[in-house]
C-alpha cells in the first residue's frame, strides 16, 4: 500500500518518538518567530486562529446573552452593533479565511506535495507578520471606538459612523495581504515542487482544493483592498464615490465589497471540502469515488464563484435586470457541490468505514452543510429573497455553511493531523462526546434562526417584538451548549501534548504521503525525495475490514 | 569538470534578446507617447475614448510582450495568469455597469435618481 | 545577433540555489510565476480603481470632460516619456546582467532610480502643488471659491470632487508603487555592489523589472484616461 519508493525506514522506527523533529531541531523564541519551516509557520498560525476564533466566540456569546430578552439585556443598543460586527469581522477576516489554508494547509501542503517546504518559505514567514500585524490593527481597533457598521461597511453609514472603521478597514487590508502571499506560495509550490511522479491527478484531493482557494484568494482579495482603501479615503479625504451626499453611488460600494466578499465564502469553504475529501477516503479506506470530478468541482466553483456576487444585492437598489442574471447564475453553483456531496456519499457506500472522531466531524458536516446550501437556494431565488433578506434566514444560512461546514471541517482537519502535527494521539472518547455535543448545540443555536427568519424576524436588530423571544432564547441556550463543547475539544486538545499516547507515522492506516513520515515530522520532510507511482488513495486492504493503528 | 557540472545545475544560462530589440520597442513607444497625445487633439465624437484605449492597449503590449519578456517565455502559463486577471477584471467590470445602465428600465420609479449636486458660484453654497 | 556572454568576473558570489529547489531554472521560474500571480492581484487592485473611473466617467461625462482640462498635458507627457525611459533603462539592466557587462547594470539602475525619482518631482513637486492652490482637491478640502475663481468652467458641474477624488486616489496609488519601486532599487544597487548578481544569478533584477513594467503600465492607461480624452 506503500505510494513511495523511499528507502523503507524500519516499521519499528517510524511507529517510535523520533529523536529530532521539527519541535526540537532548533530551539528559542527567535528561531520559531524567525523560522522558515513550514510546519513551525503552521503551528504558529494555528495558535493564531484559534485566538482569533475565542475572540469571536466571545464576542458571539455576548450577542446571544443580549438577545436573551427584548429591550436592553447586557449592553445598549451602540454596543450591541460593536458587538455582532466584531463577531463578525474577527470570524470572518481573522479566521475563516485563513484557517484550513494557513493553519491545516500550511503544514500538510508540503508534506503531501513531497516537497521540503513551500516555494517561498520566506514570503511564508512574511505572511504570518502580516498577520499579526492586522490582528494588532484590530485589536487597536477594538480599544479606538471598535466598529459598528455590520462586517459588511455598507455605505455611507461605514463614512459617517465616529466609530474606527478607518483603522478596521486598513487592518482587513493588511490581512488581505497575508490572505495573498499565503496563495500565491501555495499555487507555485503545487506547480513546480510536486515529486518526481507526482503528476496533476496523483496529487491528494485536498491540494485541489488549496489551489482552487489559492486562485480565488489571488483573484478576489485585491478588489477588496482597493474597496477598503476607498472607505478609508472617502473617511480621510472624501473621495466621493461611494456617497450619495456628494454624487457617488453606495450600490457601487456593494458591487466592489459583493466581488471580494462572493467569492470569499468560497475561500472559506472549499478548502473544507478538501479536508473532508482526505478524512473520508481514510476512514473508509478507499478512493474517492469519481476523483477527477471532485478535483473539477473546487475549480468549477472557484470560477462560477466569481459571477453572482449580485445575490447580495437584490434588494440594494440594483438593475431588476442584473438581478435575475445573478439570480440564475447562482444557482449553477449547486451542480459542482453537489458533485462533492454524492460522491462522498457514495465513497461511503461499501467502504469499511471507521467512526473515528475526525469521521465523525465529516458525517456531521455532510448533514448540515447539505442543509446549509440548500437553504442558499431560497436566497438565491429573487422571489424568496425578497423576504428573506437581511432576516434570520440568511444568519442561520451563512452559519450553517461556514460553521456548520467550515468550522467542523476544521476541527475534524485537526484532530486528523493532530497525530502528525503533535506526534500524540487525543481522548478519542471526549472527542466523540465532544462532537455530539457540538452538534446538538450548533443545531439548537441555528435552526431555530431558520425560523425566527421565516417568522420575519429582522437579523441586527438590538430589540425584537415579544413573540420571538422564545426561538430566541432557545437560541441562546444554543450557543452556551456550543461553548461547553468547544471547552471539552480545547481541554484534551491540550492534555493530549502531555499524556496522549504516542501516534507513530500512520495512525490512522492512510495513504497520503504525509502518513509516511515520521510524527511530528522532521525538518525537512523526509530523508529522501519519494517517487510516486500511484494515485493518492491507495489501499491494499481496501473495503476491508481493520485498521492499522499503532500499537 | 565535477565542480563545473554540479555548480552550473546552481546558475542560471540565459540567452538575451538583441539590443535592438529593446531599442526598437523603446522608440515605438515615445512614437506612440506622442500618437496618443496627438490624436487627444483630433475630435472623433463617441470614437475619442477608443481610439484612445487602442493606441494604450498597442503600448501596453509593446511594454508586456518585449520588456516583461512574455513572448519569448518559455513558462506559458505565466502569460495564461496575465491574461486571467484581464479576464475576471472584466467579469468584474462588466456586470457593475451594466446594471447602472439598467436601473430604472423595469420600474422607472426605482432607477437611479440622482440628485445633481452641482458646484455653485461662491456666493451661494461656498464650500461643501 | 546576440552578444556573447562575458565570462564571469570573480568578483561576484557565485549562487547557489535553495535547499529546496532542484536547480537554478526551477527557482527562476518559480519566482517568475509568482511574480506574475502577484501582477494579477496588482491588476485587479487597480482594476477596481479604473472601475469607479469608468462608472464616473459614463455617468458625470460632462463633469470629467471639463475637469480634465484643469491637468497639465505637458507635464503628464513628460512623465509618461520619463517612465517608458525608466523601462527602458530597467530592461537593459537586466540584459547587462545576463552578458556578465556589471558595469552597465549598475549604470542602468541608477538611471532607473533618478527617472523614478524624476517622475515624482514631477508630479510632487510641479503638478500637485497647484491642485492645492486652486482647490481643486478631494471633497473634504475641496475649495469650490478658488476653484471657480481659478476655472470658469467648472461652475455648475455636477461633483467634479469625484473626478479630483479619483485622481488624487489613482495617481496617489501609483505613485506609491513608485516609491516602493525605488526602494526596491536601491536595494538591488546595494545588493550589486555587493556581487551579487551576474549571468548566473538576477533572479531579483527580473522580478523588480516585471515590477517595474507593470507600474509603467499603469501609467500608460492612466496618463490618456484622465490628461487626454475629452
Amino acid at each position: 500500500m506503500s505510494t513511495t519508493t523511499a528507502t523503507p525506514v524500519p516499521a519499528a522506527d517510524m511507529d517510535a518518538w523520533p529523536k529530532t523533529h521539527y519541535w526540537n531541531a532548533t530551539r528559542g523564541l527567535k528561531s520559531w518567530l524567525f523560522t522558515v519551516d513550514h510546519k513551525r509557520i503552521g503551528m504558529m498560525y494555528l495558535i493564531s486562529i484559534l485566538t482569533a476564533f475565542l475572540l469571536g466566540g466571545v464576542f458571539a456569546i455576548l450577542v446571544r446573552l443580549e438577545l436573551l430578552t427584548p429591550g436592553a439585556t447586557i449592553v445598549g443598543a451602540k454596543t450591541y452593533n460593536q458587538l455582532f460586527t466584531l463577531h463578525g469581522a474577527v470570524m470572518v477576516f481573522l479566521f475563516l479565511v485563513p484557517s484550513i489554508p494557513a493553519a491545516i494547509g500550511n503544514f500538510v501542503l508540503p508534506i503531501q506535495l513531497g516537497a521540503k517546504d513551500v516555494a517561498f518559505p520566506k514570503l511564508n514567514l512574511l505572511s504570518l507578520w502580516v498577520y499579526w500585524l492586522g490582528a494588532l490593527f484590530s485589536i487597536y481597533s477594538l480599544f479606538a471606538g471598535a466598529i459598528d457598521t455590520g462586517w459588511t461597511f455598507y455605505t455611507p453609514y461605514s463614512l459617517q459612523t465616529d466609530t474606527a472603521v478607518t483603522s478596521m478597514v486598513l487592518a482587513a487590508f493588511i490581512l488581505g495581504f497575508s490572505s495573498i502571499l499565503t496563495g500565491l506560495n501555495f499555487i507555485v509550490s503545487i506547480h513546480k515542487l510536486r515529486a518526481p511522479g507526482m503528476t496533476w491527478f496523483r496529487m491528494p484531493l485536498l491540494l485541489w482544493a488549496l489551489y482552487a482557494t489559492s486562485v480565488i484568494q489571488l483573484l478576489a482579495t485585491p478588489v477588496l483592498a482597493i474597496t477598503l482603501l476607498l472607505i478609508a479615503a472617502e473617511r480621510l479625504l472624501g473621495v466621493g464615490i461611494f456617497d450619495p451626499a456628494l454624487g457617488g453611488d453606495p450600490v457601487l460600494y456593494q458591487h466592489f465589497f459583493w466581488f471580494y466578499s462572493h467569492p470569499a465564502v468560497y475561500i472559506m469553504v472549499v478548502p473544507a471540502f478538501g479536508v473532508i475529501s482526505e478524512i473520508v477516503a481514510t476512514f473508509t479506506r478507499r478512493p474517492i469515488f469519481g476523483y477527477r470530478f471532485v478535483a473539477f468541482s473546487s475549480l468549477a466553483i472557484a470560477f462560477v464563484g466569481f459571477f453572482v456576487w449580485g445575490h447580495h444585492m437584490f434588494v440594494a437598489g440594483q438593475s431588476e435586470f442584473a438581478g435575475m442574471v445573478f439570480s440564475f447564475l447562482s444557482f449553477f453553483i449547486a451542480i459542482p457541490t453537489a458533485v462533492k456531496i454524492f460522491n462522498w456519499t457514495a465513497t461511503l457506500y461499501k467502504g469499511s468505514t471507521r467512526l473515528d472522531s475526525p469521521m465523525l466531524y465529516a458525517i456531521v458536516f455532510l448533514i448540515q452543510f447539505t442543509i446549509g446550501g440548500l437553504t442558499g437556494l431560497f436566497l438565491g431565488a429573487l422571489a424568496t429573497d425578497v423576504h428573506f433578506h437581511d432576516t434570520y434566514f440568511v444568519v442561520a444560512h451563512f452559519h450553517y455553511v461556514m460553521m456548520g461546514g467550515t468550522v467542523f471541517a476544521f476541527l475534524g482537519g485537526l484532530h486528523y493531523w493532530w497525530p502528525k502535527m503533535t506526534g500524540r494521539m487525543y481522548n478519542e472518547k471526549l472527542a466523540k462526546i465532544a462532537v455530539a455535543i457540538l452538534f446538538v448545540g450548533f443545531n439548537v443555536t441555528f435552526f431555530t434562526q431558520f425560523i425566527l427568519g421565516t417568522r420575519g424576524m429582522p437579523r441586527r436588530y438590538y430589540n425584537y417584538l415579544p413573540e420571538y423571544q422564545g426561538l430566541h432564547g432557545m437560541s441562546s441556550v444554543g450557543s452556551w451548549i456550543l461553548a461547553v463543547g468547544f471547552i471539552i475539544v480545547a481541554c484534551y486538545l491540550v492534555a493530549s501534548l502531555r499524556s496522549g499516547k504516542i501516534a507513530g507515522a500512520n495512525p490512522w492506516g492512510a495513504s497520503t504521503l504525509e502518513w509516511k513520515t515520521a510524527s511530528p515530522p522532521p525538518t525537512e520532510n523526509f530523508a529522501e525525495t519519494p517517487h510516486i507511482h500511484t494515485g493518492p488513495y491507495v489501499y491494499a486492504d481496501e473495503g476491508i475490514e481493520g485498521s492499522r493503528r499503532a500499537a | 569538470m565535477a565542480h563545473n557540472e554540479s555548480h552550473a545545475s546552481q546558475e542560471l544560462h540565459h540567452e538575451p534578446l538583441p539590443v535592438k530589440v529593446y531599442v526598437g520597442v523603446f522608440v515605438a513607444l515615445l512614437v506612440l507617447t506622442a500618437v496618443t497625445v496627438w490624436v487627444a487633439g483630433i475630435d472623433f465624437g463617441p470614437f475619442n475614448m477608443v481610439v484612445a484605449m487602442l493606441v494604450a492597449f498597442t503600448k501596453a503590449s509593446l511594454v508586456v510582450l518585449y520588456f516583461m519578456n512574455l513572448k519569448h517565455d518559455h513558462d506559458r502559463m505565466n502569460g495564461v495568469i496575465f491574461l486571467i486577471g484581464l479576464f475576471f477584471l472584466v467579469v468584474f467590470i462588466g456586470p457593475t455597469m451594466w446594471d447602472a445602465f439598467t436601473r430604472g428600465s423595469l420600474d422607472p420609479d426605482r432607477g437611479m435618481t440622482r440628485p445633481p449636486v452641482t458646484l455653485q458660484a461662491p456666493a451661494s453654497a461656498g464650500q461643501h | 545577433m546576440s552578444t556573447p556572454s562575458a565570462s564571469i568576473p570573480s568578483t561576484v558570489k557565485r549562487h547557489v540555489v535553495g535547499h529546496h529547489f532542484n536547480n537554478a531554472e526551477q527557482e527562476f521560474s518559480s519566482a517568475k510565476l509568482g511574480f506574475w500571480i502577484f501582477l494579477c492581484t496588482e491588476l485587479l487592485m487597480f482594476g477596481g480603481l479604473f472601475v469607479a473611473f469608468i462608472y464616473f466617467r459614463t455617468f458625470l461625462a460632462e463633469t470629467f470632460l471639463q475637469a480634465h482640462r484643469t491637468l497639465s498635458v505637458p507635464l503628464g507627457t513628460l512623465n509618461t516619456v520619463v517612465l517608458i525611459t525608466s523601462s527602458f533603462t530597467m530592461a537593459m539592466a537586466i540584459r547587462s546582467a545576463m552578458v556578465n557587462k556589471l558595469g552597465a547594470m549598475k549604470a542602468y539602475l541608477w538611471a532607473t532610480l533618478l527617472l523614478a525619482g524624476a517622475f515624482m518631482v514631477i508630479k510632487l513637486g510641479f503638478e500637485w502643488p497647484p491642485k492645492f492652490e486652486h482647490g481643486t482637491l478631494p471633497a473634504k478640502f475641496f475649495n469650490a471659491e478658488h476653484a471657480i475663481a481659478s476655472y470658469p468652467f467648472l461652475e455648475g458641474l455636477a461633483s467634479p470632487e469625484i473626478f479630483y477624488g479619483l485622481y488624487f486616489v489613482m495617481t496617489g496609488l501609483h505613485g506609491l508603487h513608485i516609491v516602493i519601486g525605488m526602494g526596491i532599487i536601491f536595494w538591488l544597487i546595494l545588493r550589486a555592489n555587493k556581487g551579487e548578481f551576474y549571468s548566473g544569478f538576477y533572479t531579483p533584477i527580473e522580478i523588480t523589472g516585471l515590477y517595474w513594467h507593470f507600474v509603467d503600465l499603469i501609467w500608460i492607461f492612466l496618463f490618456p484616461l484622465f490628461y487626454l480624452v475629452g
